[in-house]
């Protein structure tokens, strides 16, 4: 059913994944794999490569870094966290909300160095913030505690704002928890929260497909781009005007209203330490999850104007970047 | 004799050349001198150059080592600063926010969000601030994390930040930690209406991950770094976030605790310490405090790295001292060699001089008390120079006079040995005449003189031989010395010459009374030497014995060892003194000269006897005690050496 969209990317060396199985020598570089369900590199590993970098390591003759994708299709993350392990890879990155849980399933032995897990301690992945105690590590950006903050925003910028459709994957246990957190906040904010279980990337594109303005009043994009629901939150912006709010700022940048959460390409940047701390002999478990408290409000006022919304200055004012 | 006297006078010019000039002995003592200046050059200047070579590095590390600690102190004290001011910063756009328009006329209203807002966009490090009125009752919020619904009333009246902030006293409360491991801290200002006037309290939590962009840009050296800890050892800032997030407590390093320490004023804080880091490496470490906070700046360098420059300006100095050391060695030496080589020159020529090499001169040219010494040497040489010609001339003079006195007294006995052969030759003849004749009286007259003229013949004829006997005696003698007595060498048997010498002198033995034993050993092989000199010698011996012995026994012995024939004459006669043992040998003496006359005897036996053995390259010595008797040993070789 699922169609595999299995990409090998190699940002920096094609022949990078082809050598031995085996842990970093010296002299080698280290090898760093990339897992996500992304489309592509994500800020984070921009953010990794560039920390890299900062740090000392030099492209090509200290790490290389290789990059799977699944294209949205979260259920096969743990099959490409497989590959990446037979290629021989010494560190994963995970680069995207579900993908160091997929990686965890595959492995408790190579390390793991997430920078977008948005709930560390919920969704299991380590024991404490001080001491991880597993294998993996990473940075938080507390997507998660931040949901009600973000559905706050969107009501304070588009006066009215009463119903609000969540789209997301039923089988995304992120997505699930995330729905739980969008309808406490909800109550709390006396919206109302309109959920869409979702279980097929078809099923997405129909039903964001179908929204109508006088339906809902906006849009909550979820954080885990799995069936690709954003890309059609995204695309329900300008084809039914209607007000989109997202957690990462790539979506306001490609034509969404707005998006409140922490800087990816900053969560790269710091992980690039974890993994240097790694590299140096540091086990995972000994190493402190960080929170990027770095949060940004992201407002395309060129969308607004378009979709005939006014956002209301207060709020502009609070924008971090304000897209004109 | 006159030999001797020459041969005395020599040894006694010996003993007058060595006398005034010790031997300087070589070897073992030469170069002592130079060793002695070089010891001491090098005592002194290189025990100089050391102690002040190690005092040097020694002060140069106590400065440097200070220089370093200020230094450090120095960048703690501005990391401590910018901390200080970081705080102080986010507490002054606090106090900014109270200041807004809208206060002064309508007091705290929802208005005020906006300067919240306001003050979340501007201070990154603020995540809430919250504005309470003066009951302790939220009004206005804002926050990056939470909604701020204001239906979330939380009741902060009985916090102390609230409490302190009411008295218009700025709050700047403990580090807290979110997550178990962020540290935050809680700072609260009063919000006035005007001055005095307290309306309510605007409180804000601070992020102080903040504080860690501050610290990390800190850098000492290579691999130095700050951090910022809490009086109970909390690590706030700290360039390894982790240490921070896992909430490491540093209260038990040293530096911590030195950091929180008030130097007394007599004893001021040391500027740094050497203490171990988290990681148990040690470290250079100053601390700067910031007393606003209870906190405290810690900066920390590897020792090894601080010390680097210190311990590269101690190998600078440790090789500058080497050097100095090595060309005060050489100075040293060369000194010595300088100072000493006259000294050495003077004792060359002192030895030369002392083995006599008089004409020898010192040539010093030092231009000091070693050049006037070596002149008076010279002048003592001189001296002595001559002195010594005189002596040598004086002893040549006397020894020619010597010389010829000798050779006057070697002719003197040559004519005398000649007239002796002469005069004994001469008298022999008519002696002969006396002794026939005297014997043809005597058996012709048999039985027809009276017995008085018999007797008076025999007398005649006992005088006469014994005056043969001292003729012949004479005579060999004079040959002898004359060099005229020759020996011949024949091959025959000693026990027929020691039969031959006993058979004649058994007649003449005192009846009874001694006896004489020979006692030839059976193996002794036939010899070749003078027969009759040999037999000579033995019946001198013998007849000595005779003569001497009244009782007792008279031995005869022989026996031969490695071609060497022994026989030794014995007897128990009167014996001689110890002193008379010199002289038996020469000629006209006995033992006692009295004993001539008692005894008779030419005394001439003895003296011929040891000439012959001699003459035959033979020995002859005797053992003798008085009222013991004597023991004569003749050793011979079997076969004369010609």
């Amino acid at each position: 059913m699922h169609k595999f969209f299995m990409v090998l990317v190699s940002l920096v060396s094609s022949g990078l994944l082809v050598g031995g199985v085996g842990a970093a020598e010296r002299g080698k570089p280290i090898r760093i794999g990339v897992l996500t369900e992304s489309w592509g590199p994500t800020p984070h590993v921009f953010g990794l490569r560039d920390g890299l970098k900062e740090l000392g390591y030099r492209e090509d003759m200290d790490f290389v870094i290789g990059v799977r994708f699944t294209q949205g299709d979260i259920a096969a993350l743990p099959a490409a966290a497989r590959e990446l392990i037979k290629l021989g890879v010494d560190i994963l990155f995970a680069g995207g909300p579900t993908a160091a849980n997929a990686a965890q399933t595959v492995t408790n032995r190579i390390p793991i160095v997430f920078a977008e897990l948005p709930d560390p301690l919920g969704s299991g992945l380590i024991k404490s913030f001080a001491r991880p105690g597993g294998n993996a590590t990473g940075i938080t950006d507390l997507n998660l505690e931040l949901a009600p903050k973000r559905l706050e925003i969107f009501s304070e910028m588009i006066p009215g704002l009463k119903r609000v459709l969540f789209p997301y994957n039923v089988n995304d246990s992120y997505g699930v928890a995330e729905a739980k957190a969008y309808r406490d906040a909800a109550q709390r904010l006396r919206l109302a929260l309109v959920e869409k279980r979702l279980k097929t990337q078809e099923e997405a594109q129909a039903a964001l497909a179908r929204v109508r303005k006088g339906d809902v009043h906006g849009v909550l994009s979820p954080r885990s781009i799995s069936l690709n629901i954003p890309g059609f939150v995204l695309e329900a912006t300008s084809q039914h005007a209607i007000p989109t709010m997202f957690s990462t700022t790539f979506f306001p940048e490609s034509g969404g209203l707005a998006a409140y959460g922490a800087a990816l390409y900053e969560s790269g940047r710091r992980a690039a330490r974890l993994v240097d701390k790694i590299v140096k002999g540091t086990k995972p478990a000994e190493i402190p999850v960080e929170v990027n408290e770095r949060m940004e409000l992201i407002i395309n006022v060129k969308v607004a104007k378009a979709l005939g919304i006014r956002i209301a200055p207060e709020v502009l004012y609070r924008a971090n970047r304000v897209i004109r | 004799m006159i030999f001797k006297i020459i041969q005395n006078l020599k040894s006694k010019i010996q003993n007058l050349r060595s006398l005034p000039f010790p031997r300087i002995s070589r070897g073992r003592r030469r170069g002592r001198l130079v060793r002695h200046y070089f010891f001491i050059s090098v005592g002194l200047i290189g025990g100089g150059l050391i102690a002040s070579g190690v005092l040097e590095i020694y002060f140069r590390y106590q400065e440097s080592r200070e220089q370093l600690g200020l230094l450090q102190q120095e960048v703690a004290a501005g990391a401590a600063f910018k901390i200080d001011r970081f705080v102080q910063e986010i507490h002054n756009t606090l106090k900014g926010a109270t200041r807004s328009r809208e206060i002064a006329p309508k007091g705290l209203t929802l208005e005020f969000r906006f300067e919240l807002e306001k003050l979340l966009l501007i201070a990154p490090a603020v995540t809430e601030a919250v504005a309470l009125d003066e009951n302790g009752a939220i009004r206005v919020q804002a926050s990056r994390l939470r909604t701020v619904l204001p239906d979330t009333k939380r009741d902060l009246a009985a916090a102390p930040s609230f409490r302190q902030a009411k008295q218009g006293k700025s709050y700047f409360g403990p580090v807290h930690f979110v997550r178990g491991s962020e540290p935050y801290m809680t700072i609260a200002v009063p919000i006035e209406r005007f001055a005095g006037d307290v309306i309510g309290v605007l409180q804000a939590e601070v992020n102080l991950k903040y504080i860690g962009d501050v610290v990390s840009s800190i850098t000492v050296g290579r691999a130095g770094y700050a951090y910022a800890v809490t009086r109970t050892g909390e690590l706030i800032a700290h360039p390894d976030i982790s240490l921070v997030l896992q909430r490491r407590n540093v209260a038990e390093l040293e530096q911590t605790k030195a950091a929180f320490q008030t130097g007394s004023p007599g004893t001021p804080k040391p500027s740094a310490i050497v203490a171990q880091n988290l990681q148990g490496k040690k470290v250079f470490s100053s601390s700067a405090f910031i007393p606003g906070l209870d906190w405290a700046v810690i900066l920390e360098r590897p020792v090894e790295e601080a010390y680097e420059p210190l311990y590269a300006s101690m190998i600078r100095t440790s090789t500058l001292l080497l050097i100095g050391l090595g060309m005060a060695l050489l100075a040293s030496l060369f000194v010595a060699r300088r100072v000493v080589r006259p000294i050495r020159i003077l004792s060359e020529g002192v030895e030369r001089i002392g083995s006599g090499e008089l004409g020898y001169r010192l040539d010093l040219k030092t231009g000091d008390e070693i050049e006037i010494l070596a002149d008076e040497f010279n002048k003592m040489t001189t001296q002595l120079q001559e002195s010594y010609a005189n002596l040598e001339h004086k002893v040549e003079e006397r020894t020619k006079e010597l010389e010829i006195t000798n050779q006057r007294l070697e002719a003197a006995n040559r004519h005398k040995s000649q007239f002796l052969a002469n005069v004994s030759h001469e008298l022999r003849t008519p002696l002969n005449s006396i002794i026939g004749f005297t014997r043809l009286v005597l058996r012709k007259t048999e039985g027809q003189i009276p017995g008085l003229q018999k007797e008076n013949l025999q007398k005649v004829l006992i005088s006469s031989e014994h005056l043969l006997n001292l003729i012949n005696g004479l005579l060999d003698l004079s040959k002898i010395e004359a060099g005229r007595m020759e020996v011949f060498a024949e091959t025959f048997k000693l026990d027929e010459i020691i039969r031959v010498a006993t058979s004649t002198v058994e007649p003449m033995l005192k009846d009874g009374r001694v006896r004489l034993v020979t006692e030839v050993a059976p193996d002794i092989p036939p010899m070749k030497t003078d027969r009759d000199k040999l037999k000579q010698a033995l019946l001198n011996l013998l007849s000595n014995a005779v003569k001497f012995t009244e009782k007792g026994e008279i031995k005869v012995s022989a026996w031969h060892e490695n071609g060497t024939l022994k026989l030794t004459v014995s007897d128990s006669g009167i014996g001689m003194k110890k002193e008379a043992l010199d002289y038996i040998f020469d000629e006209f003496r006995q033992a006692d000269m009295s004993s001539t006359r008692r005894y008779g005897g030419t005394g001439l036996g003895l003296a011929i006897v040891k000439r012959f053995i001699n003459l035959m390259g033979g020995d002859i010595s005797v053992e003798s005690e008085v009222g013991k008797g004597s023991k004569f040993t003749v050793t011979i070789p079997m076969t004369l050496k010609v």
